[in-house]
């Protein structure tokens, strides 16, 4: 191959452009060296307990791995790194709606000879991602409002004559609002698929004077311990800590299960130490001690059995029976449509 | 002869010179307009192109319904009310902030910048704090018996407006301050002595004097308003969408670079065309009144 001049000019420029680039962004790339793992999470106190519990043992086990962390977990920040071609992360935590069998292009299919995916609950161990923890969202309420017994099941939730007062709720389509409604006005848990949505917005239309909806976790957390709410659909996150702040209660007659996943972008260059990080976080031993710090039950089947005492009885996996599983591959087709025609309803 | 030609090259330096003075200024812009098109150019076309992906699927899906459009529609509408009340509190302000002196104007100042040190999302929990059914200014009322029941301040209109105004006075206040401070006193005096009432003297000297700090700050604070974000998803209710929430939630929950790039540029389109119409009718009226 012959090279031409304008070539070697452009090549060098080229050069010269992606050198003075890297440089800016140097202290990405060089994360991404062997012998080093990054870790995206959340943040706050949920990655102080994630450390806790999984990382911090990991690190002493294994002295000479630099670990590092990130934030936020965003799977959009996810997409835009595999994009740009420049993944620094090579271990991604994130919740429900991220990482099936759809998002191929994004991620790393899990390598199940080092993950043992046998040991976990069912459905905890899918192609593209692993339940590190699995989550609760659950009527919570003053129970200073309702001194003769608070809401227990959705159906008391949609029922302002019996249960007066604000409702906080969660404005995010695919949040489990269109599967409280169904349920309350009577739909079995076996039925809700494909979802009635114009029965669920009628269902919602009933209360939609009593909701107050909230967009982030800290509004909800807000609204239930200012008194500002009576009742809301919380997540556990934020259900148990307003409890400790003001007269708070949570029934466990129905409640959404989520999760907090694991999952390794498309192109990571330290995928194989990530894939032991996994590994090691849904093993047994770690499993437990997550249920010491959070009140999440862990995905590990034999964990599951032998939980700490600090939130027995409140964690998800204590009350699996009561469960309501919402359908995230229903949704990933359905979401567009249904957003759109929830957005309508919310104007009015 | 040579009385002559000195004229004729004296105008050709001086064109010269005018003509090498408009490229220095072009070289001082440069390192701007270098940023901007990296940082700014760049990655608008970027966002233009992501927004066709797949033709204009994501522009029928935005169409196809009243949805979006509306929660445009809502989104001017709060972006004029927004503006609209922070030049009636900003005008006063500046006026104020131009005609005392001494601490009176120290404080003055420190009150309308000490905020800009505070983050948007903690200044607006706090509105929420004040605000609510269970906030401070109903729980007071109602102590006091002047009210039986709350009065709704938030998760309504009245909620995002006090939150937007609180956060975008400054932007009213300071293009408006900066044109009252260079207006000659003796302007007012002059008229007042031709027997001008205090209102004419207003209305006919004072007010068209500071009409260009009132047009840049009118501008400013519409442009920041429509791209309001945690204001409107903190303080509104469910009937106030405004167009940067379900952009964030394009981007953030439903992970559709796509579509939220559709719903960017359709919000732009329609602001260029609402400050199309009106820079068109600002020269409009200059001219009727120029004539």
């Amino acid at each position: 191959m012959q090279l031409t001049r304008r070539a070697l000019l452009g090549s060098t420029a080229a050069l010269g452009l992606a050198s003075a680039f890297s440089g800016l962004l140097g202290a990405g790339r060089a994360l991404a060296q062997s012998g080093s793992v990054t870790i995206a999470t959340s943040g706050g106190a949920f990655e102080e307990a994630l450390r806790a519990a999984f990382f911090t043992p990991y690190q002493e086990a294994n002295p000479s791995l630099v670990m590092r962390f990130d934030t936020p977990d965003d799977p959009s920040r996810l997409k835009a790194m595999v994009e740009a071609g420049n993944v620094t992360v090579d271990l991604w935590t994130t919740g429900d709606y991220f990482g099936f069998d759809s998002d191929a292009e994004w991620l790393e299919e899990i390598d199940y000879s080092v993950v043992d995916g046998d040991a976990l609950l069912p459905g905890r161990a899918m192609k593209y991602r692993v339940g590190l923890d699995i989550e609760q969202t659950l009527i919570t309420y003053r129970t200073d409002a309702f001194p003769n017994g608070g809401p227990q099941t959705l159906a008391d939730f949609f029922d302002v004559e019996k249960f007066p007062g604000m409702r906080a709720c969660w404005k995010w389509v695919a949040g489990g609002i269109f599967e409280a409604a169904l349920l309350a006005d009577g739909v079995k848990k076996e039925d809700l698929y494909p979802l009635d949505i114009e029965r669920a917005l009628a269902k919602l239309e009933t209360i939609r004077d009593s909701i107050i909806w909230w967009d982030t976790g800290a509004q909800s957390q807000q609204l239930l311990t200012s008194g500002e709410a009576a009742m809301g659909i919380l997540w556990g996150s934020r259900a148990f800590p307003a409890m400790e702040a003001a007269p708070i209660g949570v029934a466990w007659g129905e409640w959404f299960s989520a999760g907090t996943w694991c999952m390794v972008p498309k192109g990571a260059a330290n995928k194989e130490e990530a894939f032991k990080v996994i590994a090691f976080a849904v093993s047994t031993e770690p499993q437990i001690k997550l249920t010491s710090l959070l009140p999440y039950g862990p995905t590990n089947a034999e964990a599951a059995k032998r939980v700490d005492e600090r939130y027995k009885g409140n964690l998800p996996t204590d009350h699996l029976d009561t469960q309501i599983a919402i359908d995230n591959t229903w949704w990933i087709a359905n979401q567009a449509a249904v957003d759109t025609r929830f957005q309508e309803w919310l104007l009015g | 002869m040579t009385i002559a030609a000195n004229p004729e090259t004296a105008g050709e330096r001086g064109g010269l010179l005018r003509r090498m003075a408009r490229a220095n200024w072009l070289l001082l812009a440069l390192p701007a307009l270098a940023f901007f098109s990296i940082f700014f150019v760049y990655p608008l076309i970027d966002i233009a192109m992501r927004s066709l992906q797949g033709g204009v699927v994501n522009y029928e899906r935005i169409f196809g319904t009243t949805l979006y459009v509306r929660v445009v529609m809502t989104t001017f509408e709060m972006a004029l009310i927004v503006t609209v009340c922070c030049l009636v509190i900003g005008y006063a302000y500046a006026y104020a902030l131009s005609a005392t002196g001494g601490y009176l104007q120290v404080f003055l100042t420190l009150a309308l910048l000490l905020p800009f040190w505070v983050s948007v999302l903690l200044r607006t929990f706090a509105w929420l704090v004040l605000l609510q059914n269970t906030g401070l200014i109903n729980q007071g009322l109602l102590a006091l018996g002047l009210i039986d029941a709350p009065f709704q301040l938030v998760r309504n209109k009245f909620g995002i407006a006090v939150g937007m105004v609180n956060i975008l006075l400054p932007y009213m206040v300071l293009p408006i301050l900066s044109v009252m401070k260079g207006i000659d006193p003796k302007l007012m005096l002059a008229a007042r002595i031709s027997g001008a009432s205090y209102l004419r003297c207003f209305f006919r000297v004072y007010l068209p004097l500071t009409l260009p700090g009132i047009i840049s700050g009118c501008v400013l604070v519409m442009t920041l308003s429509l791209g309001f974000y945690i204001v409107p998803a903190v303080l509104g209710g469910g009937r106030d969408t405004m167009i940067a929430q379900l952009i964030a939630d394009q981007i953030t929950r439903q992970v559709n670079f796509s579509f939220s790039s559709a719903l960017a540029v359709t919000l732009m389109l329609f602001t260029g065309i609402v400050f199309a119409l009106f820079a068109l009718s600002l020269r409009l009226a200059k001219k009727r009144l120029g004539g």
